[in-house]
């Protein structure tokens, strides 16, 4: 009787892959309303495209970015009379090819950015949860730890600490992600706090979850989107003040390449060949400025309430 | 009242104290500050005979015994660069980084209010688009190299300004304009933010209904409480310019402020100077942490008893 009732999972009529897997559904939905929002995509696709040629940069970069030639320093770009198109965004003065260098000087925006990110807010959700969760002395220690260091002078403190350990990827890295966890942990614990006393909180306590579970399985899933969202944001922050440690000397150093240590490279020649600063700070913006649309974009779509505030109410 | 300001008071001298621990901590626990300090080819003696001189081979809570010592005197020794006392130094340069900080805060809130209320007042407009974008745009430019772009076209190019260095007008537009940058975008759009919010509450619509001219609905009743935000911003903003933004700007327009004089001193490795510095810089910003929560204290009382 019972092998009758039950409906052998072969014989159902076969659900699509999309319907069966929830997550990858609401992926599919966001990937619509990304398609249809024009500056969004525009933005997405240019970080794909950064990303891209980051990753492949031996490949896509058309000479070696240290290859030095002092017959050809501060050529021009292609189009100018003086240019030569092999060396489309020009050279530098120790005639090294300026777009070779960009395309290098990705990989330093996109991994600092990343590994910053992934730290810095790896480690304050963590805080931001316990102290929200438990709350008490345990939540008030840590805030006022929070305060503590947002109270330093974030840059300056960073610039110490590298002259005292030495400029290098892994150093900035460090440096940012000290720099910028609080923030991290201050939004996580105000979504925290008002999350800890609703229903299914209750709920997953009566059926006899322990604290790890009701966190990392209940609370952290919730606060996943606007966790994203601030992600997103910090990104914009930390690329920049990549460029910032950079361009103070204080970041990359040569001959490796990155934007901010090329706009120091080419602050003196900037009276004779200005397309050393232009290109690179147009990368740094034009990188900013499309994380910051995605955030804009990813705020709008995950949270209702702040739609109408993004684009004007649409009623009056 | 009374008792909130002790409260803050005692949490202000708590900030100073964990920021000296931490400049304490970087400076003497991190890397060794006497290799940093003395030229390369300095011998093992040589090393030596200067980490006794600089008590850097004391015990190391009998080091920051002294430091706190020194620092509670504001006192942190000559600046090996210039040979004359680091504070005295700092304290020479700070008014100038406040008189940039001044003019691109005030520059801010003239220009980034107006139009995030104009755009606020009309959503989806094309104004409101352009004010958004520019926002954003303003958002995302670095700031120094905002600063070269425009030493390129209105120094170089134009000739109207200076490239760079310390003076009157001619000197000074170019480094505010750029530290005001950002602000002007961030301030535009948390305007235009806080603006929609109140435009949307009931009592807009009774101010209107009682015959309140359209004008004084707007700025008397909208603009009035979307200040709060507003000036939480800009409180924000002042603190970031103050402890960091300038830094990259004072170096590109060679503007002779305290940031300027953190780069020179890290570049010199110049240890006295560096910790005077980034002292003096926490010390400038908790004060106006200090100044601004009094003040909201003494606006809106709910602050006040939380």
């Amino acid at each position: 009787m019972r092998e009758e009732v039950l409906v052998s999972p072969a014989a159902q009529p076969r659900a699509t892959l999309l319907e069966r897997v929830p997550r990858l559904k609401q992926a599919a939905s966001l990937f619509r309303k990304l398609v249809g929002d024009k500056v969004a995509l525009a933005a997405a696709i240019f970080l794909l495209v950064l990303l891209f040629m980051s990753v492949f940069a031996p490949y896509v970069a058309p000479h070696d970015p240290t290859a030095q030639d002092l017959m050809l320093r501060l050529r021009p770009p292609a189009w100018n009379e003086m240019g030569l198109p092999e060396y489309l965004l020009g050279t530098d003065p120790l005639g090294r090819d300026v777009l070779s260098r960009m395309i290098y000087g990705s990989r330093v925006s996109l991994v600092v950015g990343v590994a910053v990110i992934a730290i810095a807010c790896t480690f304050g959700t963590v805080v931001g949860l316990i102290a929200g969760y438990f709350g008490g002395r345990i939540d008030n220690i840590l805030m006022r730890i929070v305060d503590l260091q947002t109270a330093f002078p974030g840059l300056l403190v960073a610039l110490a600490i590298i002259t005292m350990i030495g400029p290098s990827v892994r150093n900035i890295i460090i440096v940012l992600s000290i720099n910028g966890w609080m923030v991290f942990a201050r939004m996580m614990r105000g979504t925290t706090l008002t999350l800890r006393t609703s229903l299914f909180v209750d709920a997953a306590r009566c059926i006899g979850a322990g604290d790890n579970r009701i966190i990392f399985r209940h609370l952290l899933p919730n606060l996943a989107s606007p966790l994203i969202t601030l992600a997103t944001l910090e990104l914009a922050r930390i690329i920049l003040a990549e460029a910032v440690l950079s361009f103070v000397g204080m970041g990359i150093q040569p001959p490796a390449s990155s934007w901010g240590l090329m706009i120091n490279e080419g602050h003196a020649y900037i009276t004779m060949a200005w397309w050393l600063v232009t290109f690179p700070g147009i990368a740094i913006a034009l990188t900013v400025l499309s994380v910051n649309l995605l955030a804009t974009w990813l705020r709008a779509v995950t949270d209702p309430m702040q739609r109408d505030k993004q684009f004007g109410p649409r009623m009056r | 009242m009374g008792q909130f300001i002790i409260r803050r008071l005692i949490y202000s001298v708590a900030v100073i104290a964990g920021v000296s621990v931490f400049v304490f901590i970087i400076t003497h626990m991190l890397g060794d500050p006497a290799r940093m300090m003395l030229p390369l080819e300095s011998t093992e003696e040589e090393v030596e005979a200067f980490r006794d001189a600089m008590g850097f081979n004391d015990p190391i809570l009998v080091q920051f015994w002294n430091f706190v010592k020194n620092a509670v005197r504001l006192d942190f020794g000559d600046s090996i660069w210039q040979k004359e006392p680091a504070m005295q130094l700092v304290l020479e340069r700070l008014p100038r980084t406040l008189q940039l900080v001044a003019i691109a805060t005030v520059l801010s809130l003239v220009l980034a209010i107006p139009l995030g209320a104009a755009a606020a007042l009309k959503p989806r407009s094309l104004l409101d688009r352009t004010c958004t974008v520019s926002s954003l745009v303003g958002v995302s430019i670095p700031d120094f190299w905002l600063g070269l772009i425009l030493i390129l076209i209105f120094a170089v190019g134009l000739g109207i300004f200076k490239t760079s260095g310390y003076g009157g007008l001619p000197y000074l537009v170019l480094p505010a304009v750029t530290l005001a940058a950002r602000s002007i975008g961030q301030i535009t759009l948390i305007t235009r933010s806080a603006m929609i919010d109140e435009l949307n509450q009931p009592y807009m619509s009774t101010a209107r209904a009682k015959g309140l001219a359209e004008r004084t609905v707007v700025v008397r009743h909208a603009l009035r409480n979307a200040t709060i935000p507003i000036i939480t911003l800009s409180a924000w903003q002042i603190a970031r310019m103050v402890s960091g933004l300038t830094v990259a700007v004072e170096t590109v327009f060679a503007w002779p402020g305290v940031g300027l004089l953190a780069i020179q001193a890290i570049q010199r490795r110049d240890l006295p100077l560096i910790q005077a510095d980034v002292f003096i810089v926490a010390l400038v910003v908790v004060l106006l942490n200090l100044v601004l929560d009094i003040l909201y204290g003494f606006f809106d009382p709910r602050i006040r008893y939380s």
